[in-house]
């Protein structure tokens, strides 16, 4: 074998390593990027989602939608989907779901209470069975409760009620006695003692409460700081005593059925109570941390945090807490037994509600648009805490990657050149290091070029075909997003209003001002022109919204100039921006007489040589024919080059319609709509798709100017 | 004896012709003049003057409507002002050393990434922004004025970049030749020649991007959510509408309030250049 095919043999072979390096480098990326966070979203229909629970075991949640259904979900699958039949005055949605057993559950809307148990139907499946329809006397929002099972076996809820008013806090009790729901039992108001010997509303709200294991007390934290220790184990007592009333008379009812209260001297902005316990977990605003307060009424601190935390919710399985800052998108978790934060997850917007499911390290949240417009049910499955070391590891693996990404270019190089590749190397490396500081200058730019300006481009056009919601799961879904817009009703307006910018935009960028320009050329003293030049340029004190607002009050608007005047000869008020049939008239209107652009014109015209003029001045020629032959010839380049930025101004017409109707009667355009997508909906998927419809619309006019570009025409850059 | 020249009266300067063209002038000058005066006129007014009649004169001047506009939106524009001029500055700074390099140096690749450049200018913005608006979210520059200035400068660099190559490439040669030979180093270079001959193109570019900076809205207000840093054009839409109901004439004096710093840009941008060159300039 000679040299020359020994070092053909190891240029292959440092190919291929090289190779193999790239791909499990990028193997390796790919899922370590693959984040430890996998959202989901469980199909379940059209309708919105109103609210979240946690099942029995914790192995699963209930979902409930718009349309009065509970979905049961386990391992992100939809199990069952059962209807609730409501009580004919119920009109609110589902809230919430008790789950009081493996199966028997209670199904609440904000004042209704419906018994369900899981039973075997007739094919032989399970499912649920509506028993018994209860309403709760006292309502205000999304109950907080706890329950028991009395010696009777059956089971006795507590709810305790925030009054809207921020005064009053009602506390109710529902049995379960076999089959129905008994309300009624025991129901009143919690009041409190005040320094005056007297009884007051509470003046805060609950946060959370939670039954001693005992059955005998049940403990309630309070908004303002209090821990209150009330007990439950006789009815009649305690009904007794929920039913004293405000001022002196009953204090000594109350101090005699004995309350114990804890003070913990802080906002309690966020509690949940462990379940038949005893126990309450909360958070205190001001000290920024996470306590424990239990039966014998001691506050143990577990932990600080840096920001306020608002809500917290306790995993009963995995012994853990789960606590939600209202300022930040994160959700820590708090591990109790270790006593210490564990790990940090970026969620999405505020989170509402969220059930945990043990076991599986998977949480459900239940969020809402920024509008609060659209509701969200997202699942996230937490693989593997993220670590500090992973970063370091990441960026070790990516280096190596390139790395081996350039070496393998080498290589195939080489084994394609053979003996050449070194030198052509060798000479491009001098070649760079020669020039190595117009590279090193030209960095930041570039880096900024390529950052903000070249690859949003290329990850837009991807993204049209892709669902890219926040806080929904990132999967490619081919056409969906056109359709849907192809389908939706502002879709023929888009086009009409598009075409009519267009047309308009083309219209009055040209010929007011080039009439304008000429008209002023014709004028014999200069002075006219200084003065001409003077009054064009007053209007610019008006920035360019300022005077769009003017248009819009000022001369449209109810009090406006056209409708005083309109008013004034007998006539109605019209609302010009505000009807459909007027709406995208008025706006296309706007800026008569159109003649701002003049300047343009103007100084092309004055380029005109003397020569020309004299000459056809002797052949005795009409003015409009003189215009045809040399004035506008002159003027071309100019006119083409306004037309060009017409034309791209106005298929991304925004500004007009932004300041003025918001897209509405009528007046919606392409590019506004990417507004409205990113801004109310957080939609990029659609987004990017309206802007690659844009960009095809304005790809013919791209090309053109590229084609100018290139032979030397500067002016089109 | 002196020839006599017959100066025929030109067709266009006869009085058929200028007459009822400057008819036409000053009737369009008028129309376009109808904002700026509706403004000015409405901003004295009181509320119910303004109800009366938009056209009339205002009987007394209410200049309180020019303190309520003012302290409304100082704080906006103050911030508007921080970041138009921020971003102009950088923007034009970037762009200067860019067109440096590009007109004076050689290096390998200079060709390939220049048209890289240049082909940002042939990407519609509308494409460039939803992904734009999900990494500046992604970067936490939400509500920050980086995430501003730094697209800004990105897209912002090109337009002014490629002006101030055509500008650099038509300087002459001999001057820098000259200084070459005397020993200048490249860094000498740029600071004692090709600076001082640039000022007023920068001004320009400077100026031009200010005045573009200053009223933009449609990128602010995505990213821009906190009351006191959001500029002044997102504000005004949202002021002026609950002034109306009030106040128009202080709605009105917003107007002008806003505009005072833009007013000082164009005044001075007049005053250095006329539209005769910029034209010509663009060989078209």
């Amino acid at each position: 074998m000679t040299t020359n095919q020994n070092r053909q043999t190891i240029r292959w072979i440092a190919f291929v390593l090289s190779l193999l390096v790239v791909v499990c480098g990028i193997w390796l990326l790919s899922s370590v990027l693959a984040t430890d966070i996998e959202a989901t979203a469980p199909q379940l229909g059209n309708a919105n989602v109103t609210g979240l629970s946690e099942s029995f075991d914790s192995n699963g949640y209930f979902v409930m939608t718009a349309d009065d259904y509970f979905h049961e979900i386990k391992g992100g699958e939809v199990i069952r989907s059962t209807l609730v039949s409501k009580a004919e005055e119920d009109s609110a949605e589902l809230m919430k779901v008790i789950p009081i057993h493996e199966t028997r559950i209670l199904v609440c809307s904000r004042s209704y209470v419906y018994l369900l148990d899981l039973q075997q139907g007739a094919d032989g499946k399970s499912e649920w069975k509506q028993k018994d329809t209860a309403q709760v006397y006292y309502y205000s929002g999304p109950a907080l409760y706890d329950f028991l099972e009395n010696a009777e076996g059956n089971v006795e809820l507590y709810f305790a009620l925030n009054n809207t008013n921020g005064q009053n806090i009602n506390l109710e009790k529902l049995t379960v006695k076999g089959d129905q729901l008994v309300t009624g039992e025991v129901y009143g108001e919690i009041l409190k003692t005040s320094g005056k010997n007297a009884l007051t509303t509470m003046k805060t709200k609950v946060k959370a409460l939670s039954i001693s294991a005992d059955g005998e007390s049940v403990l309630i934290a309070y908004e303002n700081g209090q821990v209150m220790k009330i007990r439950i184990a006789d009815d009649d007592a305690f009904q007794a005593f929920l039913s004293l009333q405000t001022g002196r008379e009953d204090r000594a009812a109350y101090d005699a059925y004995g309350v114990e209260v804890a003070n913990l001297n802080d906002t309690i902005k966020g509690a949940d109570g462990h379940r038949g316990h005893g126990v309450l977990y909360l958070t205190l605003q001001n000290a920024r941390e996470v306590a424990t307060v239990d039966s014998s009424l001691e506050k143990t601190t577990l932990g600080k945090s840096d920001v306020v935390l608002d809500r917290v919710h306790f995993d009963q399985s995995e012994n853990r807490l789960y606590l939600q800052s209202d300022d930040e998108n994160i959700m820590h978790c708090f591990d109790l037994e270790a006593g210490a934060f564990s790990y940090e997850v970026t969620t999405v917007f505020n989170v509402d509600e969220w059930a945990v499911s043990s076991g599986t390290n998977e949480f459900a949240a239940f969020w809402r648009s920024p509008t609060g417009a659209e509701r969200y049910l997202t699942v996230y499955r937490l693989d593997a805490l993220s670590s500090i070391g992973g970063g370091a590891l990441y960026i070790a693996v990516l280096c190596l990657t390139i790395l081996a990404g350039i070496l393998t270019v080498y290589f195939l190089y080489a084994v394609i050149v053979g003996d050449k590749a070194w030198a052509s190397v060798k000479k491009l490396g001098a070649d760079i290091w020669k020039g190595k500081w117009c590279y090193i200058v030209l960095l930041p730019s570039f880096v900024l070029l390529v950052m903000f300006a070249l690859y949003p481009s290329f990850m837009t056009v991807k993204d049209a075909f892709y669902q890219h919601i926040e806080g929904q799961p990132y999967i490619f879904i081919g056409f969906d997003n056109f359709k849907s817009i192809f389908e939706s009703s502002f879709w023929p307006e888009m086009i009409r209003n598009t075409i009519l910018f267009m047309a308009c935009d083309i219209f009055v960028g040209i010929v007011p001002p080039v009439f304008f320009a000429y008209s002023i050329k014709l004028m014999r003293s200069k002075k006219t022109v200084q003065r001409v030049r003077l009054f064009m340029y007053l209007p610019s004190i008006l920035v360019g919204i300022s005077s769009l607002l003017v248009w819009r009050y000022g001369i449209y608007g109810a009090n406006g100039m056209l409708n005083q005047f309109i008013r004034a000869t007998g006539g109605s008020t019209v609302s010009f921006l505000g009807t459909t049939e007027t709406a995208i008239w008025s706006i296309l209107v706007i800026g008569f007489p159109w003649v701002g652009g003049f300047l343009l014109f103007y100084g092309a015209l004055m380029g005109i040589p003397q020569e020309i003029y004299d000459a056809v001045e002797l052949e005795g020629i009409t003015l409009p024919k003189r215009f045809i032959t040399i004035e506008m010839p002159f003027i071309m380049g100019q006119v083409r080059y306004v037309m060009i930025g017409q034309i791209i101004a106005a298929v991304q017409t925004v500004g007009r319609i932004w300041g003025t109707t918001k897209g509405t009667y009528g007046t919606m355009t392409p590019m506004f709509k990417v507004y409205d997508y990113l801004y109310n909906q957080q939609d990029y998927g659609k987004a990017s798709a309206v802007a690659v419809l844009m960009l095809l619309v304005l790809s013919g006019i791209t090309y053109f100017r590229l084609k100018k570009m290139l032979k030397g025409d500067q002016s089109y850059g | 004896m002196a020839k006599k020249k017959i100066v025929r009266l030109r067709r266009q300067d006869q009085l058929y012709v200028q007459i009822p063209t400057f008819i036409i002038i000053v009737i369009a000058i008028c129309f376009a003049l109808l904002p700026t005066i509706i403004t000015c006129i409405n901003s004295l007014k009181t509320q119910s003057e303004i109800n009366l009649s938009i056209m009339a004169f205002p009987k007394g001047f209410e200049w309180e409507n020019y303190v309520t506009a003012f302290e409304s939106v100082k704080a906006n524009i103050m911030s508007s002002l921080i970041v138009a001029i921020v971003g102009a500055l950088g923007q034009v700074m970037i762009a200067a050393v860019v067109a440096y390099i590009f007109s004076y140096c050689q290096f390998r690749g200079k060709n390939a990434i220049f048209y890289l450049y240049i082909s940002v200018m042939f990407i519609p913005s509308a494409l460039n922004l939803p992904t734009l608006y999900a990494l500046t979210y992604k970067l936490d520059l939400i509500n920050s004025l980086w995430g501003i200035w730094l697209p800004g400068w990105a897209a912002g660099q090109v337009g002014s970049m490629f002006l101030l190559r055509v500008f650099f490439q038509n300087q002459p040669r001999t001057i820098i030749e000259a200084a070459q030979i005397d020993g200048a180093g490249d860094f000498d270079l740029a600071l004692r020649i090709v600076i001082p001959m640039t000022i007023p193109i920068f001004i320009y570019l400077f100026l031009g991007a200010v005045g573009n900076r200053y009223d933009d809205y449609l990128w602010p207000s995505l990213i821009l959510r906190e009351e006191n840093l959001k500029m002044i054009a997102t504000v005004m839409m949202e002021k002026s509408a609950t002034l109306s109901e009030s106040n128009m004439g202080a709605a009105y004096a917003m107007y002008i309030v806003a505009g005072i710093p833009m007013i000082v840009v164009s005044g001075i941008s007049l005053r250095f250049f006329t539209g005769v060159e910029f034209s010509s300039a663009l060989k078209m």
